[in-house]
C-alpha cells in the first residue's frame, strides 16, 4: 500500500523512536513525503486553573517554566527526525501548538495525511496525566489510517 | 487606574459568556434550588438533601461547575466560557478581601498565632515525613521537594511555586498536581459530613480543615459547605485566617527546600538559578493579602460599623450587606472553581507521588482531627 | 501546513500565544484588580446605606 503524506508524532524520546524509524521505512519505500509533528501542550494554565492564590511570579513562572521545558522537547524531537531523514528529499516538521490530543486526533483525521504513525506514550514525557489516553483517543476516533506502536 | 487595566477591559467582553453561565447557575441554585431542598421529602424523610447529605449552595455550586466540564461539555470547556470562568479567581479573591470586614485586630492576632502554631508543627512533621517516605521510595530529590511543599502547605499553589526553584519536570508535577487534587476533591465532600457527624463548634472545623485539607482552594470551599454562614466565628472566617497565614509562609518554604534541594546536588553551578528570600517574597507575595489586612484596618476603626461578634451590638446595616454580597461572590467564584476540576486528568494520577501524597495526606488529615478534637477546650475559650 | 520541503527545512507553525491563567496582565495585576473591585463593591454599600 502506499500513501502520499505520512505524518510521525515525534517528542524527542525513546517513545517515539520506533515509530519515527518504522515512518521513515514507509515514506522510503512508497516515496511518499514525511512530516513530524510536536504540540507544545497549551493546556498547562488549565490543568492548574484551581489554584487561585498563587502571586505574581509563582504561577506565570511556573507557566514559563514549564513552556520552556516544551520547547527544548520540541528542539529534541527536532534534533530526533532530522537524525532518522537524513538524505529524504521530502520531509518536514512542524511544531503545533495546543492540545496534544485534540491536536493530534486532528492530524490523524485531516484529509491531508495519508496515514499517522505514533508512539503509544508519545508525549508523555512532558505531559500531563491525562495524555496516557492520547493513543486511545486517537483508536476511537481517528478517520484516517493510523499505525500505534507499543 | 492601573495601568494593566487596558488588557483586561479589551478581554473583558470575552469573558461575559462564562460570566453569565456563572451568574445563572448560582442565582438558580440560590433562588430555587435551595429553598426546595429545604422543604422537600424524599422516601419519607423530611429535607433528606440538606439534612444527610449537607448540600448547600455552595457544594451545589461547585457541583455544577464539575457537571459543565465532565459530563455536559465532554471533558472540556467549550471556547466561548473559557475567558469568563477566568474571572472566578479574582471574584473569589475580592471575597477574600471583603472576608477582613469580620475581624478586628485583636481576633487576628488570636486566630494568627493559633495558626502559626497548628501550621507550624504539622508543617514540620509532614516535610519530615515526605523527606523519609521519598528517600524509602527512592523518588528523585526535585520531586520530592515539590511534594514536601505541596503535601505541607498550599498544595498546588505551593507545588507550581516550587517546581522551578527545583528543576522539577513537568511530567512529574504533573502527577503531583493531580495527586493533590484528587486528595482535596475528596476531603471537600467528606469534611462538611464529619464535622457535622462529630458535633465540631465552627472553630474546631475551621481550624481542623484549615490545617489538614491541601489545597487552597478546597478549604474556601469545604468551610462554606459547613457553615455557609459568613460572620465573625463561622468556619470560613477561620479557615481563611489558615488559608492567608498558608499563603503568606509559601515564600519561606520555596526558600527552605531550594536550599536542601541544592545542598544536596554534586554540581556547583547552582548560584544563578538560587533566589535570595528577598527576592522570593518581593516575587511571590499576594498583594491581595494587603488588601485584607487594609480591610481588617478599617473594620478594627468601626468604619462600617458594628460587626456583629457574640455578645456585642448587632451588626450594622452595612456590615449584613457586605456578607450578603461575599456570600454571592464566593458562591460565583466557586462555580468557577468546579469548573477547573478535570477527571480525565484525577483518574490518570498514579505511581509513587499517588502513593506518597496518600500515606502523608490522610496522616495529615486525621492527625488534624485529632489534634483540634483534643484541645477543644482552649479553642472554645476564644 | 506545507508538506513538501526537503530536509533540514525549518519549523513550521508558530508556537502559538504563551499560556495565561487570568485576564490581566499578570497575577499581580489581578490582585490589584480585586482590591479595586472590593473598594468599589464597598463604596456602594456604604453609599446606599447613608441614605
Amino acid at each position: 500500500m502506499s500513501y502520499n503524506n505520512i505524518v510521525v508524532a515525534v517528542d524527542g524520546s525513546d517513545a517515539s523512536q520506533e515509530a519515527l524509524d518504522h515512518a521513515v521505512d514507509l515514506a522510503r519505500q512508497s516515496n511518499a513525503s514525511l512530516t513530524g509533528i510536536f504540540i507544545i501542550d497549551t493546556q498547562w494554565a488549565d490543568f492548574i486553573g484551581n489554584d487561585w492564590q498563587s502571586a505574581k511570579g509563582a504561577r506565570q513562572g511556573f507557566l514559563d517554566y514549564i513552556r520552556k521545558e516544551q520547547e527544548e522537547q520540541a528542539e529534541a524531537a527536532h534534533a530526533q527526525f532530522e537524525q532518522a531523514t537524513q538524505g529524504m528529499e521530502q520531509s518536514c516538521f512542524s511544531v503545533h501548538a495546543g492540545d496534544p490530543t485534540e491536536v493530534l486526533l486532528a492530524q490523524a483525521s485531516s484529509d491531508n495525511t495519508g496515514i499517522l504513525v505514533a508512539g503509544r506514550r508519545v508525549f508523555q514525557v512532558s505531559g500531563r496525566p491525562s495524555l496516557k489516553s492520547l493513543a486511545a483517543t486517537l483508536e476511537k476516533k481517528a478517520s484516517r489510517p493510523l499505525i500505534l506502536f507499543p | 487606574m492601573h495601568k494593566e487595566s487596558h488588557g483586561f477591559f479589551r478581554q473583558l467582553p470575552s469573558a461575559l459568556p462564562g460570566l453569565a453561565l456563572i451568574i445563572i447557575t448560582m442565582v438558580v441554585i440560590r433562588l430555587w434550588v435551595e429553598p426546595w431542598m429545604a422543604h422537600t421529602k424524599i422516601l419519607g424523610m423530611e429535607k433528606p438533601l440538606t439534612d444527610a447529605f449537607h448540600l448547600n449552595y455552595i457544594l451545589l455550586g461547585i457541583l455544577c461547575g464539575l457537571l459543565y466540564r465532565n459530563v455536559i461539555f465532554g471533558g472540556k470547556m467549550p471556547e466561548i466560557f473559557v475567558d469568563g470562568f477566568k474571572l472566578s479567581r479574582l471574584m473569589i479573591k475580592t471575597g477574600i478581601i471583603m472576608l477582613g470586614s469580620l475581624y478586628t485586630f485583636s481576633a487576628i492576632v488570636q486566630l494568627g498565632s493559633m495558626a502559626i502554631f497548628l501550621i507550624g508543627g504539622f508543617v514540620i512533621m509532614t516535610i519530615i515525613m515526605v523527606l523519609w517516605l521519598g528517600k524509602m521510595f527512592g523518588l528523585d530529590r526535585s520531586m520530592t521537594a515539590v511534594l514536601a511543599n505541596a503535601l505541607s502547605i498550599c498544595g498546588v499553589s505551593a507545588a507550581v511555586a516550587t517546581s522551578p526553584a527545583v528543576e522539577a519536570k513537568a511530567s512529574h508535577v504533573a502527577y503531583a498536581i493531580a495527586t493533590i487534587l484528587g486528595f482535596g476533591i475528596l476531603t471537600m465532600f467528606i469534611s462538611p459530613f464529619i464535622g457535622h457527624e462529630l458535633g465540631l463548634t465552627d472553630l474546631q472545623y475551621g481550624a481542623w480543615i484549615g490545617t489538614g485539607i491541601l489545597n487552597s482552594g478546597q478549604v474556601l470551599a469545604a468551610a462554606l459547605a459547613f457553615n455557609p454562614n459568613v460572620a465573625p466565628g463561622t468556619a470560613v472566617s477561620i479557615a481563611e485566617i489558615w488559608n492567608i497565614m498558608r499563603v503568606i509562609s509559601i515564600p519561606f518554604a520555596v526558600f527552605a527546600v531550594t536550599i536542601w534541594y541544592w545542598a544536596g546536588k554534586e554540581e556547583s553551578d547552582s548560584s544563578g538559578k538560587k533566589k535570595s528570600l528577598g527576592t522570593l517574597l518581593v516575587e511571590k507575595f499576594p498583594v491581595f493579602v494587603i488588601g485584607f489586612m487594609v480591610m481588617v484596618f478599617f473594620t478594627s476603626m468601626g468604619a462600617f460599623g458594628d460587626v456583629g461578634i457574640k455578645g456585642g451590638p448587632p451588626a450594622s446595616e452595612t456590615i449584613k450587606t457586605l456578607r450578603l454580597v461575599m456570600q454571592w461572590i464566593f458562591g460565583f467564584g466557586l462555580v468557577g472553581l468546579g469548573g477547573f476540576i478535570d477527571f480525565k486528568e484525577l483518574r490518570q494520577a498514579g505511581g509513587t507521588p499517588l502513593k506518597l501524597g496518600l500515606i502523608v495526606g490522610t496522616t495529615k488529615y486525621v492527625l488534624a482531627l485529632a489534634v483540634v478534637y483534643l484541645i477543644k477546650d482552649y479553642l472554645v475559650s476564644i | 501546513m506545507a508538506t513538501q520541503q526537503k530536509t533540514g527545512s525549518e519549523t513550521i507553525g508558530a508556537a502559538g500565544p504563551k499560556s495565561k491563567m487570568t485576564l490581566f496582565k499578570d497575577d499581580r495585576a489581578e490582585d490589584i484588580g480585586a482590591i479595586i473591585l472590593t473598594v468599589l463593591i464597598v463604596a456602594v454599600i456604604v453609599l446606599l446605606k447613608m441614605k
